[in-house]
């Protein structure tokens, strides 16, 4: 259950980003999640919802999370194709395993929200 | 409303430490491993016979990552070599701000190797880059030859595979020629060490590769 503490850690980054940008509150969190990266988005929701409560920044926000599959190009022959942890088998050459070149991370995409300034 | 792109990974925070960890690393010439694996794999009973193995030939120091207690740290501290036990509370891996706060507190001038022994765990720790310089991923013969494939994560990432408890296989259906087969589906290149810290039986090969791993990064060029 990392899915907590990275949940901690993107509620930092929108904090941090409504601050720069003079948002007073965040409506709307758009994430990604890969499909390498080892988190579980299910558990990731539940963390946010657990964790929203405590932030008046993000008590009102609603979060969208996006699932990327992951990418991989082969050494070998070049083709790219879509990718599963335990599947990185080039479907062209057979080459095994295709490096990851997409799918591997977290992150926090966009926030909306009111200005401060209207 | 306003809409603002933000596009900032959320590991972006640990990564940051993890790089001032390896910079510390680096200026001090020390080798920090990173040991993963389920819960009673063996990690301490490894790290155990290495220290006292090696222990007069290198220079060791330790951070043991638990939930609770330091029964680890007691139990490596009996090799005289300076150890910090990180207690998480719950949280189930270790993060490079951890890591970057126990080496304040740790005289890494003069050191080899530093040892670290993540918290026993196959999922989460993985996400987790500590600086480290090299990962090691244990898999023990009595938890099953399918793990690699449940837990791809933790093996990708790993620059070898140590399978231990290898005096228990002929009492398990345990396949070596499987696991190996599958860690190269998730690992094209790293070495594969099959050991028994109990016998010794295979543990010449874990301390070669300690040897040349060590070797590989005195040859790098320091940063000034
Ligand atoms: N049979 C056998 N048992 C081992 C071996 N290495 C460790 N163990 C046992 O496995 C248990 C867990 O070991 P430990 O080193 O504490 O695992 P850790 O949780 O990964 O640190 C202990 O009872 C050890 O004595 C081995 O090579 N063979
Ligand atoms: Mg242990
Ligand atoms: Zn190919």
């Amino acid at each position: 259950m990392h899915e907590f503490s990275l949940m901690e850690q993107a509620i930092q980054i929108v904090k941090a980003s409504a601050r720069d940008h003079h948002l007073h509150d965040v409506t709307d969190i758009s994430m990604v999640a890969g499909a390498l990266a080892g988190v579980n988005v299910d558990a990731l929701r539940f963390a946010f919802e657990v964790l929203k409560a405590d932030d008046p920044v993000v008590a009102h926000s609603s979060l969208e999370i996006t699932e990327e599959a992951g990418t991989g190009v082969c050494p070998r022959c070049g083709e790219t194709s879509p990718v599963w942890h335990f599947d990185l088998r080039c479907p062209r050459c057979g080459f095994l395993p295709m490096e990851t070149v997409g799918g591997d991370a977290l992150y926090v995409k966009s926030i909306s929200g009111g200005r401060c300034d209207g | 409303m306003a809409e603002i792109l933000v596009m900032k990974a959320v590991n972006a925070e640990n990564e940051a430490f993890a790089r001032r960890v390896r910079e510390r690393l680096a200026e001090a010439g020390v080798l920090m491993i990173n040991l993963m694996s389920g819960p009673g794999a063996g990690k301490t009973t490894l790290l155990e016979k290495t220290l006292g193995r090696l222990g007069d030939r290198y220079r060791f120091a330790a951070i043991e990552g638990d939930l609770f207690t330091d029964r680890d740290a007691r139990r490596l501290e009996r090799f005289h070599i300076p150890v910090i036990q990180l207690n998480t509370q719950g949280s189930c891996h270790l993060t490079a701000q951890m890591i970057e706060a126990a080496i304040e507190k740790m005289p890494l001038a003069g050191l080899d190797f530093l040892l670290v022994e993540n918290v026993g765990n196959l999922v989460c720790p993985s996400s987790f880059n500590l600086g480290e310089q090299r990962r090691v991923t244990l898999l023990s013969i009595s938890e099953g030859s399918d793990k690699i494939a449940k837990y791809p994560k933790a093996f990708r990432t790993a620059d070898c595979l140590v399978v231990t408890k290898l005096d228990l296989l002929p009492a398990t259906d345990f396949s070596l020629a499987e696991v190996a087969a599958d860690f190269r589906v998730v690992n094209a290149h790293s070495p594969i060490l099959a050991l028994s810290a109990k016998t010794g039986e295979g543990m010449t090969q874990w301390y070669q590769m300690l040897k040349t791993w060590k070797a590989e990064e005195d040859a790098r060029p320091r940063v000034a």
